[in-house]
C-alpha cells in the first residue's frame, strides 16, 4: 500500500491522527496533515483505510500494490 | 439482503462505502435525490470561486460500480411501508429493503414565506451558485442569523469586498455553539473586518419596490435595513415528513439508539439522527466529522447484525471546525455546558485555546492554531469521557487559582 496526502486538501480534522496516529501526524500550528510513512506496515492497512474515510476533506488517498 | 441507503450526503455515501468495506457492497443501494455533494466549503472557497464544483464531489458513479454499489441520485423518497419493507418514491418506483438507512438530512428553515427575488439560503451546490451569481452583481450582503453558517459566510462575503450587515434576534454571534470566553473574540474578529452587528433585532419581514425587487428587511424594532440580497442562515430542520406516519419518534430528528438503530431493521445517521449517546445524552448534529463518522458506525453495526456480531454503541465526542476571516476554529467536546478552566491567548488572533471543565475532568476544547495542544487536550476529553483523571495534562494549562 502507497500513501499519499493533499495539503491543499487538507482542513486540519484529524481525524487520520485518530484513525492511525502511527502513519499521520499534524503540523503543529495549524494542524495540517503531515505523512509519516508512505508505505505503511500491513499490520496498519485497516486503520490507514478508515483513515482515508473518515477524512472530511478526501485528502487521502491509497493505491494497493498488487 | 438488499440494504438501501437514502440519502447521498456525507453520511449516506459513509453508510454505503463502509459496506463495501465489510463486503456488503453488491447487497447496497444507494439513493439520493441530488448528486454526492459536500458542504463545508459552500460558506467558504467554493463561494469565492476557488474550489470547483468538481471537488465537491463526495463520490463518483465509477468508484461506486467499483464497489458494487447500485445508485442512483435523482430519487426523492416520499412514503414508506413498513409492512412491506417498501419505499415509495416521488418518480412512482418503489424499493424493497432488508435493512433501510435514514440519511436524508436537514433541509434550511426560513422566518419569513417569502422566498422571491433577493431571497437565499445556503444548504446545496445549486443554493451557493445562486448566492455567488448575486453576490457579484451587488457590493452588500445582509444577513439574518448568527450560526456557524451565517458567520461564515459574513467572513467570506467581506473577503470578496462586500459590506455585510449580520441581523439576529441572539445577544452575540454563535451563542448556540461557542461559549463566551470564545465567542467574545470572535465578535471583536468580525468588528474588525467592518462586519455591522444588528443584535437583539428579529426579521418580521421583507421591504419590496413596485416591481418587486428586493428593497430592505424589517425587523421587529420597526427598523428597515435597505439591502437588495439576503441570506437567510436561521437553522434547518431534520426532513422527516414523509416518516410522519410511523410511529417513531420525529421531535427534532429520527430518534435511535446507541447503535443508531430506529427499529429492528431501520437505522438513521448523519443530521437527521438524534442518537442516545452513550455517555453525553441523547443529541443530533449538523456537524461534518459526525456524518461520516455515525455513517461509518451505522454500517458496522448492520454488518453486525447480518453475521450475528456484537453491536457497538457509537460514541464520537462532538466535533467541528469553523473559518472566520482566516481565523481556524476547533472545537471538541462539550464547551457550552462547562465551567471556563483557562483562556490561553487570542482568538481573534487566531491563536489561542480555552480549556472547559474541572482539573481532573476536562469536558471540552477550543482551539485557534496550537495544533498540538489541541490534540493533546483533544485525547485528554476523551479519556475524561471515559471516567480518567487527566489532571496531570490538565495541568500543564491550568494555572493555580483554576477553579476545582
Amino acid at each position: 500500500m502507497r500513501v499519499s496526502v493533499s495539503i491543499e486538501k487538507c482542513v486540519s480534522a484529524g481525524q487520520c491522527v485518530m484513525a492511525a496516529f502511527e502513519v499521520f501526524d499534524q503540523d503543529d500550528i495549524d494542524g495540517r496533515v503531515v505523512l509519516l510513512t508512505e508505505e505503511p506496515d500491513e499490520s496498519l492497512h485497516a486503520a490507514v483505510k478508515d483513515a482515508v474515510a473518515m477524512c472530511p476533506a478526501h485528502a487521502i488517498t491509497i493505491e494497493e500494490s498488487s | 439482503v438488499t440494504i438501501v441507503v437514502l440519502g447521498a450526503g456525507a453520511a449516506g455515501v459513509a453508510v454505503a462505502t463502509e459496506l463495501a468495506r465489510r463486503g456488503l457492497g453488491d447487497q447496497t443501494r444507494l439513493i439520493g435525490d441530488s448528486l454526492p455533494m459536500d458542504r463545508p466549503p459552500l460558506s467558504k472557497d467554493y463561494l469565492k470561486g476557488e474550489t470547483r464544483r468538481v471537488d465537491l464531489a463526495l463520490t463518483s458513479s465509477v468508484a461506486l460500480e467499483a464497489l458494487g454499489i447500485e445508485h442512483s441520485f435523482d430519487q426523492t423518497a416520499v412514503a414508506l411501508d413498513l409492512t412491506e419493507k417498501m419505499v415509495s418514491f416521488a418518480d412512482g418506483a418503489r424499493v424493497s429493503f432488508e435493512h433501510l438507512v435514514l440519511a436524508t438530512g436537514v433541509a434550511p428553515r426560513l422566518p419569513v414565506a417569502d422566498r422571491g427575488d433577493g431571497v437565499h439560503v445556503l444548504r446545496t451546490v445549486d443554493d451557493a451558485d445562486e448566492l455567488r451569481r448575486a453576490l457579484a452583481r451587488t457590493d452588500e450582503l445582509t444577513i439574518v442569523g448568527a450560526s456557524v453558517l451565517a458567520t461564515e459566510v459574513a467572513a467570506t462575503a467581506s473577503a470578496m469586498g462586500k459590506r455585510v450587515t449580520l441581523i439576529a434576534p441572539e445577544l452575540s454571534p454563535l451563542t448556540t455553539v461557542l461559549p463566551a470566553a470564545v465567542r467574545d473574540d470572535i465578535r471583536e474578529l468580525h468588528e474588525s473586518h467592518n462586519i455591522d452587528f444588528r443584535l437583539g433585532e428579529k426579521v418580521t419581514g421583507l421591504e419590496r419596490t413596485g416591481n418587486g425587487r428586493l428593497d430592505g428587511v424589517a425587523t421587529e424594532s420597526g427598523r428597515v435595513i435597505p439591502t437588495s440580497t439576503v441570506l437567510f442562515a436561521t437553522g434547518c430542520v431534520p426532513q422527516t415528513e414523509w416518516l410522519e406516519g410511523t410511529e417513531w419518534d420525529l421531535t427534532n430528528g429520527v430518534a435511535c439508539d446507541a447503535y443508531g438503530r430506529v427499529a429492528p431493521t431501520v437505522w438513521a445517521a448523519g443530521d437527521i439522527a438524534r442518537w442516545a449517546h452513550p455517555f453525553l445524552g441523547r443529541m443530533r448534529l449538523e456537524h461534518r466529522t459526525n456524518a461520516t463518522l455515525m455513517g461509518m458506525a451505522v454500517a458496522r453495526n448492520i454488518a453486525a447484525t447480518l453475521s450475528g456480531a456484537a453491536l457497538q454503541a457509537y460514541d464520537a465526542i462532538p466535533y467541528f471546525w469553523t473559518d472566520q476571516h482566516g481565523v481556524r476554529l476547533q472545537v471538541f467536546g462539550e464547551c457550552l455546558s462547562s465551567p471556563l478552566l483557562a483562556k490561553l491567548g487570542s482568538f481573534a488572533k487566531g491563536d489561542a485555546l480555552a480549556l472547559f471543565g474541572s482539573r481532573t475532568s476536562i469536558q471540552g476544547v477550543v482551539a485557534a492554531g496550537r495544533n498540538r495542544d489541541f490534540n493533546r487536550l483533544r485525547h485528554a476529553v476523551t479519556r475524561s469521557a471515559h471516567g480518567e483523571d487527566v489532571s496531570e495534562v490538565v495541568g500543564e494549562f491550568v494555572g493555580d487559582y483554576a477553579p476545582l
